[in-house]
Protein backbone atom coordinates (compact mmCIF):
# COMPACT_ATOMS: atom_id res chain seq x y z
CA UNK A 1 0.00 0.00 0.00
CA UNK A 2 1.38 3.47 -0.99
CA UNK A 3 1.61 6.12 1.95
CA UNK A 4 -0.71 8.94 1.80
CA UNK A 5 0.52 12.42 0.65
CA UNK A 6 0.71 15.34 3.18
CA UNK A 7 -1.26 18.37 2.06
CA UNK A 8 0.60 21.21 2.07
CA UNK A 9 -1.67 23.55 1.40
CA UNK A 10 -3.33 25.57 -1.87
CA UNK A 11 -2.02 27.34 -4.56
CA UNK A 12 -3.09 28.88 -7.64
CA UNK A 13 0.04 29.17 -9.29
CA UNK A 14 0.06 26.06 -11.77
CA UNK A 15 3.62 26.12 -12.34
CA UNK A 16 5.52 22.96 -10.96
CA UNK A 17 6.37 23.11 -7.63
CA UNK A 18 9.52 21.56 -5.59
CA UNK A 19 10.81 18.55 -6.69
CA UNK A 20 9.26 16.62 -3.45
CA UNK A 21 5.79 18.64 -4.37
CA UNK A 22 3.38 17.06 -6.21
CA UNK A 23 0.38 19.75 -7.50
CA UNK A 24 -3.03 18.30 -7.94
CA UNK A 25 -5.51 20.89 -9.88
CA UNK A 26 -8.92 20.55 -8.12
CA UNK A 27 -11.45 23.06 -9.66
CA UNK A 28 -9.87 26.49 -9.71
CA UNK A 29 -6.99 25.66 -7.27
CA UNK A 30 -4.93 23.42 -6.60
CA UNK A 31 -3.48 21.52 -3.69
CA UNK A 32 -0.25 21.07 -2.50
CA UNK A 33 0.67 17.88 -1.67
CA UNK A 34 4.07 16.51 0.31
CA UNK A 35 5.61 13.19 -1.16
CA UNK A 36 5.46 10.91 1.23
CA UNK A 37 9.33 10.07 1.22
CA UNK A 38 9.97 13.73 2.17
CA UNK A 39 8.49 12.94 5.48
CA UNK A 40 4.86 13.12 7.16
CA UNK A 41 5.36 14.96 10.69
CA UNK A 42 4.27 18.30 11.42
CA UNK A 43 7.97 19.36 11.15
CA UNK A 44 8.66 18.45 7.80
CA UNK A 45 5.46 19.65 6.63
CA UNK A 46 6.48 23.21 7.92
CA UNK A 47 10.39 22.81 6.49
CA UNK A 48 8.83 21.96 3.00
CA UNK A 49 6.23 24.93 3.31
CA UNK A 50 8.82 27.47 4.10
CA UNK A 51 10.88 25.77 1.30
CA UNK A 52 7.72 26.51 -1.04
CA UNK A 53 7.28 30.22 0.58
CA UNK A 54 11.26 31.07 -0.06
CA UNK A 55 10.48 30.30 -4.37
CA UNK A 56 8.30 32.91 -4.00
CA UNK A 57 4.73 31.03 -4.60
CA UNK A 58 1.93 32.06 -3.13
CA UNK A 59 -0.07 29.42 -1.61
CA UNK A 60 -2.60 29.16 1.56
CA UNK A 61 -0.27 27.05 4.25
CA UNK A 62 -2.37 24.03 6.15
CA UNK A 63 -1.47 24.03 9.97
CA UNK A 64 1.74 21.40 9.88
CA UNK A 65 0.02 19.75 12.86
CA UNK A 66 -3.36 19.26 11.40
CA UNK A 67 -3.23 15.51 9.81
CA UNK A 68 -4.46 16.38 6.26
CA UNK A 69 -3.86 13.98 3.67
CA UNK A 70 -4.39 13.77 -0.07
CA UNK A 71 -7.68 11.99 -0.22
CA UNK A 72 -9.95 13.87 2.45
CA UNK A 73 -7.62 17.43 1.33
CA UNK A 74 -9.06 16.72 -2.20
CA UNK A 75 -12.52 16.14 -1.22
CA UNK A 76 -12.54 19.47 0.81
CA UNK A 77 -11.43 21.41 -1.84
CA UNK A 78 -13.89 19.83 -4.40
CA UNK A 79 -16.56 21.47 -1.85
CA UNK A 80 -14.60 24.58 -1.07
CA UNK A 81 -12.57 26.13 -3.74
CA UNK A 82 -14.33 28.85 -3.42
CA UNK A 83 -13.71 29.62 0.23
CA UNK A 84 -9.63 28.17 -0.48
CA UNK A 85 -9.42 30.80 -3.53
CA UNK A 86 -10.88 34.01 -1.09
CA UNK A 87 -8.77 32.58 1.54
CA UNK A 88 -5.83 32.76 -0.86
CA UNK A 89 -6.83 36.62 -2.23
CA UNK A 90 -6.81 37.80 1.83
CA UNK A 91 -3.36 36.75 2.06
CA UNK A 92 -1.57 37.36 -1.15
CA UNK A 93 1.97 39.18 -0.89
CA UNK A 94 1.57 38.82 2.83
CA UNK A 95 3.74 37.21 4.83
CA UNK A 96 4.29 36.85 8.81
CA UNK A 97 6.84 38.09 11.55
CA UNK A 98 7.10 36.54 14.33
CA UNK A 99 7.83 38.44 17.95
CA UNK A 100 8.17 37.48 20.98
CA UNK A 101 9.13 38.94 24.36
CA UNK A 102 10.19 36.93 27.18
CA UNK A 103 11.43 37.28 30.40
CA UNK A 104 12.79 35.39 33.17
CA UNK A 105 11.75 34.10 36.87
CA UNK A 106 9.13 36.60 37.93
CA UNK A 107 5.98 33.89 37.34
CA UNK A 108 8.19 31.24 39.49
CA UNK A 109 6.14 30.33 42.67
CA UNK A 110 7.69 32.15 45.55
CA UNK A 111 9.80 30.08 48.46
CA UNK A 112 8.37 28.01 51.12
CA UNK A 113 7.02 31.16 54.02
CA UNK A 114 6.51 30.27 58.00
CA UNK A 115 3.06 31.07 57.67
CA UNK A 116 -0.15 30.29 55.07
CA UNK A 117 -0.53 34.13 55.31
CA UNK A 118 3.23 35.05 54.76
CA UNK A 119 3.25 32.78 51.20
CA UNK A 120 0.05 34.07 49.96
CA UNK A 121 1.71 37.53 50.35
CA UNK A 122 4.96 36.74 48.73
CA UNK A 123 2.48 34.98 46.07
CA UNK A 124 0.60 38.07 45.30
CA UNK A 125 3.51 40.07 44.96
CA UNK A 126 4.78 37.87 42.73
CA UNK A 127 1.78 37.94 40.65
CA UNK A 128 2.29 41.78 40.90
CA UNK A 129 5.75 41.82 39.23
CA UNK A 130 4.95 39.33 36.52
CA UNK A 131 1.67 41.41 35.61
CA UNK A 132 3.94 44.39 35.35
CA UNK A 133 6.50 42.80 33.08
CA UNK A 134 3.62 41.44 30.96
CA UNK A 135 2.07 44.61 30.51
CA UNK A 136 5.29 46.03 29.70
CA UNK A 137 5.72 43.51 27.23
CA UNK A 138 2.07 43.98 25.54
CA UNK A 139 2.62 47.69 25.54
CA UNK A 140 5.77 47.35 23.16
CA UNK A 141 4.73 44.79 20.85
CA UNK A 142 1.36 47.19 20.72
CA UNK A 143 3.84 49.65 19.73
CA UNK A 144 5.25 46.84 16.94
CA UNK A 145 1.62 46.65 15.12
CA UNK A 146 2.51 49.98 13.68
CA UNK A 147 5.08 47.95 11.43
CA UNK A 148 2.61 45.71 10.18
CA UNK A 149 -1.09 45.40 9.45
CA UNK A 150 -2.70 42.32 11.36
CA UNK A 151 -2.04 41.02 14.85
CA UNK A 152 -2.30 37.78 16.22
CA UNK A 153 -1.23 37.98 20.04
CA UNK A 154 -0.53 35.15 22.29
CA UNK A 155 0.23 34.34 26.06
CA UNK A 156 2.63 31.43 27.53
CA UNK A 157 4.32 31.51 30.37
CA UNK A 158 7.15 34.64 31.15
CA UNK A 159 6.64 34.90 27.23
CA UNK A 160 4.01 37.01 25.46
CA UNK A 161 4.08 36.26 21.31
CA UNK A 162 2.31 38.59 18.31
CA UNK A 163 2.28 37.61 15.41
CA UNK A 164 2.25 40.70 11.87
CA UNK A 165 1.32 40.22 8.75
CA UNK A 166 3.63 42.53 6.79
CA UNK A 167 3.94 42.87 3.01
CA UNK A 168 6.21 39.79 1.80
CA UNK A 169 8.74 42.34 0.26
CA UNK A 170 8.80 45.11 3.05
CA UNK A 171 9.70 42.47 5.76
CA UNK A 172 12.91 43.78 6.38
CA UNK A 173 11.47 47.68 6.80
CA UNK A 174 9.46 45.77 9.45
CA UNK A 175 12.41 44.16 11.01
CA UNK A 176 14.15 47.51 11.32
CA UNK A 177 11.96 49.21 12.67
CA UNK A 178 10.87 46.93 15.47
CA UNK A 179 14.82 47.06 15.99
CA UNK A 180 14.78 50.56 16.28
CA UNK A 181 11.81 50.31 18.68
CA UNK A 182 13.44 48.22 20.77
CA UNK A 183 16.23 50.21 21.26
CA UNK A 184 14.25 53.18 22.17
CA UNK A 185 12.54 51.05 24.66
CA UNK A 186 12.29 52.79 28.68
CA UNK A 187 11.03 50.13 30.21
CA UNK A 188 12.76 46.58 30.52
CA UNK A 189 10.62 44.56 28.20
CA UNK A 190 12.70 41.25 28.37
CA UNK A 191 14.42 39.80 25.70
CA UNK A 192 12.71 40.26 22.19
CA UNK A 193 13.06 37.74 19.52
CA UNK A 194 11.84 38.57 15.86
CA UNK A 195 11.76 35.48 13.47
CA UNK A 196 10.60 35.09 9.57
CA UNK A 197 9.35 35.96 6.99
CA UNK A 198 7.46 33.10 7.54
CA UNK A 199 3.75 31.73 5.59
CA UNK A 200 1.00 33.50 7.46
CA UNK A 201 0.22 30.53 9.09
CA UNK A 202 -1.62 32.94 12.19
CA UNK A 203 -3.76 34.99 9.35
CA UNK A 204 -5.41 31.95 7.94
CA UNK A 205 -8.81 31.15 8.83
CA UNK A 206 -10.12 27.48 9.96
CA UNK A 207 -12.87 27.53 7.80
CA UNK A 208 -12.77 23.65 7.64
CA UNK A 209 -13.30 23.17 11.10
CA UNK A 210 -16.89 24.47 10.90
CA UNK A 211 -17.98 23.28 8.26
CA UNK A 212 -16.30 19.93 7.06
CA UNK A 213 -16.35 17.04 9.43
CA UNK A 214 -13.90 15.06 7.27
CA UNK A 215 -11.63 16.85 8.49
CA UNK B 1 17.42 41.47 20.26
CA UNK B 2 17.93 38.45 18.67
CA UNK B 3 16.87 38.04 14.74
CA UNK B 4 16.06 34.52 13.25
CA UNK B 5 15.54 33.85 9.47
CA UNK B 6 13.09 30.69 9.35
CA UNK B 7 15.54 28.29 8.63
CA UNK B 8 17.79 29.44 10.95
CA UNK B 9 15.14 29.05 14.03
CA UNK B 10 14.14 25.81 12.58
CA UNK B 11 17.57 24.40 12.90
CA UNK B 12 18.32 26.54 16.46
CA UNK B 13 18.44 24.84 20.09
CA UNK B 14 17.77 27.90 21.54
CA UNK B 15 15.17 28.13 23.85
CA UNK B 16 13.22 30.93 22.44
CA UNK B 17 13.78 30.06 19.21
CA UNK B 18 12.45 26.34 19.64
CA UNK B 19 9.82 28.10 21.44
CA UNK B 20 8.82 29.98 18.39
CA UNK B 21 8.95 27.14 16.28
CA UNK B 22 6.78 25.10 18.23
CA UNK B 23 4.02 27.73 18.63
CA UNK B 24 4.12 27.46 15.05
CA UNK B 25 3.62 23.54 14.94
CA UNK B 26 0.85 23.66 17.64
CA UNK B 27 -1.82 26.31 16.69
CA UNK B 28 -3.09 26.52 20.58
CA UNK B 29 -4.14 28.29 23.60
CA UNK B 30 -3.00 28.45 27.01
CA UNK B 31 -4.86 29.86 29.74
CA UNK B 32 -3.21 31.41 32.89
CA UNK B 33 -4.60 32.47 36.25
CA UNK B 34 -4.39 33.12 39.72
CA UNK B 35 -7.58 32.87 42.23
CA UNK B 36 -7.25 34.31 45.50
CA UNK B 37 -10.44 33.49 48.17
CA UNK B 38 -10.23 36.47 50.38
CA UNK B 39 -12.59 36.99 53.38
CA UNK B 40 -12.46 40.66 54.81
CA UNK B 41 -8.68 41.27 53.30
CA UNK B 42 -7.02 38.14 54.74
CA UNK B 43 -6.22 35.69 51.58
CA UNK B 44 -7.48 32.32 52.80
CA UNK B 45 -6.86 30.19 49.61
CA UNK B 46 -5.03 30.21 46.27
CA UNK B 47 -5.16 28.54 43.32
CA UNK B 48 -3.12 28.39 40.18
CA UNK B 49 -5.21 27.69 36.87
CA UNK B 50 -3.17 26.32 33.69
CA UNK B 51 -5.26 24.88 30.90
CA UNK B 52 -4.28 24.50 27.27
CA UNK B 53 -6.50 24.29 24.69
CA UNK B 54 -6.07 23.39 21.17
CA UNK B 55 -7.41 21.23 18.28
CA UNK B 56 -7.67 17.46 19.17
CA UNK B 57 -5.21 17.26 16.02
CA UNK B 58 -2.75 19.30 17.89
CA UNK B 59 -3.01 17.15 21.33
CA UNK B 60 -3.09 13.83 19.83
CA UNK B 61 0.33 13.74 18.70
CA UNK B 62 1.33 15.16 21.57
CA UNK B 63 -0.03 12.29 23.97
CA UNK B 64 1.39 9.95 21.38
CA UNK B 65 4.65 11.22 22.31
Amino acid sequence: MTAARRVLGWTMDMAAPLPGVDLCPVSSVSVLLLKPEYGSDPRSVLRWQLRLFETGREFLPVAPSSTLHEREGIAFTEAHAVQIAAELAQIAGRAQLTVAMTWQGVDTAPAPASNGQAWLRARRQTKAASDLRRQQAERFLADCTSAGGQVSIRHRQNRVECDLLIPRNGWKAAVSRIKTLAAGATADTGHLTVSGPWPPFSFVQPFWGKTDPVI
Amino acid sequence: MTFASPTEALASRDARLVDLVDGLLHHGVVIRGDVWLTVADVDLVFLGINVVLASPDTIRPACAE
